[in-house]
């Protein structure tokens, strides 16, 4: 039992689990529409644009999440420009992604002497977490839980057929909006404990293992929750034990998941045709 | 409550194209009508004005009787079977109620009522048993009619079905014909799109030739005439009375055939 206690001798280590355990709940319940909606490429892209915003806001003595909210905005506007001039979509988000990701690095690196770690911005630095860092994730989490409620079945008529759905008065337009709401909030909340370049990974791991084996969206998508809280408290243990990065940690955690369930799951617990 | 549509000049543009133009339409409560037509002829653009997607660049469209938003008819809206559709993780209960989605309460849940109506929906369509089964594990023809229940769940005034016999075999046509016969005595108005000429011709009372504008509308016997298919499809065919009822048959191939 010490090996579970005793990390909470420091009090890092309980700030630290509960912005992961949060962080992994958000990311959990947003995972299954990104992956049912083959967009998994527009969370990496919007998390690599972050970098961008993050690093001209920290070595201009902005706030970190105030460049992460401006960066996910010019990258929205930014690939939707990019779109109108006939780029196709993933194309379009690769270009702008590449370009704001390039962006921070250049302007990091081109300010050595600033006390910027952009190791703890890739990868993420969850020993870093204070006060206000868990308020914000607090009330995002708040914010994605009530939105989700009070819109799922909307969303999942929107995310299976938009035309159906708008044809039977959804609002598919407004679900669009309020998705990549959502989703750019996740991505700005989880810098800190995954970093830029693993925030995508956590979107896709938990809801691409539960798809694995479940058929109902409903539970899918309670599975997918679970196991990203899971994932995160298993892989910040590893991080504090091993002393690597929590970002690495609980991705490679959510991996080893998924690989047990992809290969290791009896046919006939099986989703028999994944979403995948 | 049953609508009667009526588009009186009807013209859509996008920017320099005019995929419709000059559509003069009256369909009746309780019709069943065939819209027939190439690729590009305008159909789709034809029942996404319908369906209020887009709004016509000229004259008027009106939903007598209508009870929907905006004085629109309620819509029930079946689309072309699409393979991305069936692999979505929903049961087949699931997926029918998500067809009352927009009426529904703010809760993720959906009421007693609305999944009693989920469920006699699936009884209507005879596949009550298969509720609790996964999309992908039905067949094509259960698949259509799991879309039949989900756009007839909240009891529509219109029901849309854009290209329902593509991609299925003859037997499940048959079954989408009765069913879709039923609807219309139970005074439910329907309009398909289709490219099937001779399925259209043996099983629809009613046809309207499209082409940007209406180039025909009336009986199949009086529609289906070389001279409407060829300014409509822009390809001579002919037409054979098969039973009473007029073959189209692609003029080449008469020709090979022939030979």
């Amino acid at each position: 039992m010490s090996l579970l206690f005793d990390p909470f001798e420091f009090a890092f280590f309980g700030r630290a689990l509960l912005a992961a355990v949060l962080v992994g709940a958000i990311t959990g319940a947003l995972g299954p529409f990104v992956v049912v909606r083959r967009m998994a490429y527009i969370g990496q892209g919007l998390s690599q644009s972050v970098l961008g915003g993050v690093g001209v806001a920290l070595v201009y003595g902005a706030g970190l999440y105030s460049g992460a909210i401006a960066a996910t905005i010019v990258a929205t506007i930014a690939i939707y420009a990019t779109r109108r001039r006939g780029v196709p979509v993933d194309t379009a988000i690769g270009i702008v992604a590449s370009t704001m990701f390039a962006a921070g690095v250049a302007v990091i690196s081109a300010n050595r002497d600033r006390s910027l770690n952009i190791s703890n911005l890739l990868f993420g630095n969850i020993l870093g977490v204070d006060r206000n860092d868990l308020i914000l994730v607090g009330v995002v989490v708040a914010i994605v839980a009530v939105v989700l409620f009070t819109n799922y079945k909307q969303l999942l008529a929107a995310t299976h057929n938009p035309a159906v759905a708008a044809a039977h008065g959804v609002r598919t337009g407004w679900m669009e909006i309020l998705f990549n709401a959502l989703l750019a909030l996740a991505v700005v909340t989880a810098l800190q404990v995954l970093g830029v370049l693993l925030v995508a990974a956590t979107l896709l791991l938990p809801a691409a293992t539960a798809s694995l084996a479940f058929g109902s969206f409903g539970r899918l998508l309670m599975v997918s929750i679970a196991l990203g809280v899971v994932t995160a408290i298993i892989g910040l243990y590893v991080s504090y034990y091993h002393d690597i990065a929590s970002g690495p940690a609980i991705v490679l955690t959510g991996a080893a998941a998924f690989a047990i369930v992809a290969f290791g799951l009896p046919n006939r617990y099986r989703h028999s045709r994944a979403v995948l | 409550m049953t609508t009667t549509i009526s588009l009186h000049d009807v013209g859509v543009r996008f920017g320099r194209t005019r995929p419709l133009q000059n559509i003069d339409l009256d369909i009746g409560a309780g019709e069943l009508v065939g819209i027939v037509g190439p690729s590009g002829a305008g159909k789709t653009t034809l029942l996404r004005l319908l369906l209020g997607e887009i709004k016509a660049s000229e004259g008027t469209i009106s939903f007598a009787g209508a009870t929907g938003r905006g004085g629109r008819a309620t819509v029930g809206y079946v689309p072309q079977l699409e393979a991305s559709e069936r692999t979505f993780p929903l049961t087949v209960q699931g997926a029918v109620e998500l067809g009352a989605a927009a009426t529904s309460s703010r809760v993720p849940w959906f009421s007693r009522r609305e999944r009693d109506a989920a469920r006699r929906a699936l009884q209507r369509l005879g596949i009550g048993e298969l509720h609790d089964r996964g999309l992908h594990e039905l067949s094509g023809g259960q698949f259509q009619r799991v879309l039949f229940a989900r756009a007839l769940v909240s009891d529509p005034q219109l029901l849309l079905l854009d290209e329902p016999t593509s991609g299925i075999d003859l037997r499940t046509r048959g079954e989408m014909l009765g069913l879709v016969d039923d609807l219309r005595r139970d005074g439910l108005t329907i309009l398909m799109t289709t490219h099937d000429l001779n399925w259209v011709a043996s099983h629809l009372p009613r046809i309207v030739c499209l082409n940007q504008t209406v180039r025909a509308d009336g009986a199949p016997i009086d529609v289906l005439q070389p001279d409407v298919l060829a300014s409509t499809f822009g390809a001579e065919m002919k037409v054979i009375e098969y039973g009473g009822r007029p073959v189209i048959v692609d003029g080449e191939a008469l020709v090979g055939g022939a030979s």
